[in-house]
């Protein structure tokens, strides 16, 4: 699996907004503590859906929208099976 | 007292939606989800704070106005903040609150005190109708 930016070439660092519900308190003196954090979507779900319905997944260095290549290979063993058929004729 | 539940009284434990944002770093192993760190502070730990205090400034300062009508349980409810107590969403600040502003003097005696400092400024600012229009030379 590969994730490529689609304008920049960056491979490596990419960013992902995710809906959490924090719990929280407020102290006697005004100020906040989070007590606990829920993740509300699933992130193995949104990389899926990336280019789909939406484009969550950006680029960290220039956030342009992040391309997922699910099998790398696929391309090699299109051309590998082309090649094959092209020498048995 | 910062925010009253009007279901059950409750004033400490709320809930909020947030947003945060994660790294997504692809490996050899596979994906690397972790926080997003950048040059000198963890941005998305700052971003879930801020976030958090920005609505619940938001709704502090709107009050009652941040409510809407839900006409499923046919009740006045906020949006942004939920009670972890009883999951209502029934939340303002207590009206018993706002009182209205002491001002130390008048608006009208605070001109009044700043208007020579007000003349002097005038005097600095620059004025672009006191500069002569120059003609366009191709």
């Amino acid at each position: 699996m590969q994730i490529r930016c689609q304008s920049c070439t960056n491979h490596k660092d990419f960013l992902m907004p995710l809906w959490v519900r924090a719990t929280f308190k407020i102290n006697e003196d005004g100020t906040l503590s989070i007590l606990h954090t829920k993740q509300l979507e699933s992130i193995e779900e949104k990389i899926v859906d990336q280019g789909k319905t939406s484009y969550a997944l950006t680029c960290q260095d220039c956030s342009g929208d992040a391309k997922v290549i699910f099998n790398e290979y696929a391309k090699l063993d299109t051309q590998s099976n082309e090649k094959q058929a092209l020498e048995g004729l | 007292m910062t925010f009253l539940c009007a279901e059950c009284g409750n004033y400490t434990y709320f809930k909020c939606d947030v947003q945060v944002y994660r790294s997504v770093n692809p490996g050899p192993e596979g994906l690397l989800i972790d926080d997003v760190l950048l040059e000198d502070f963890n941005y998305s730990d700052s971003n879930v704070r801020d976030e958090l205090k920005d609505n619940v400034d938001y709704l502090l300062k709107q009050g009652a106005e941040a409510m809407y009508f839900d006409s499923y349980s046919g009740r006045y409810e906020n949006s942004l903040i939920s009670c972890a107590r009883c999951e209502s969403k029934r939340i303002t600040p207590p009206y018993s609150e706002w009182t209205p502003k002491k001002n130390p003097k008048s608006l009208e005696q605070e001109l009044m005190d700043n208007k020579e400092e007000f003349k002097n400024l005038r005097k600095e600012k620059t004025y672009h109708a006191n500069t002569l229009p120059v003609l366009y030379k191709p």
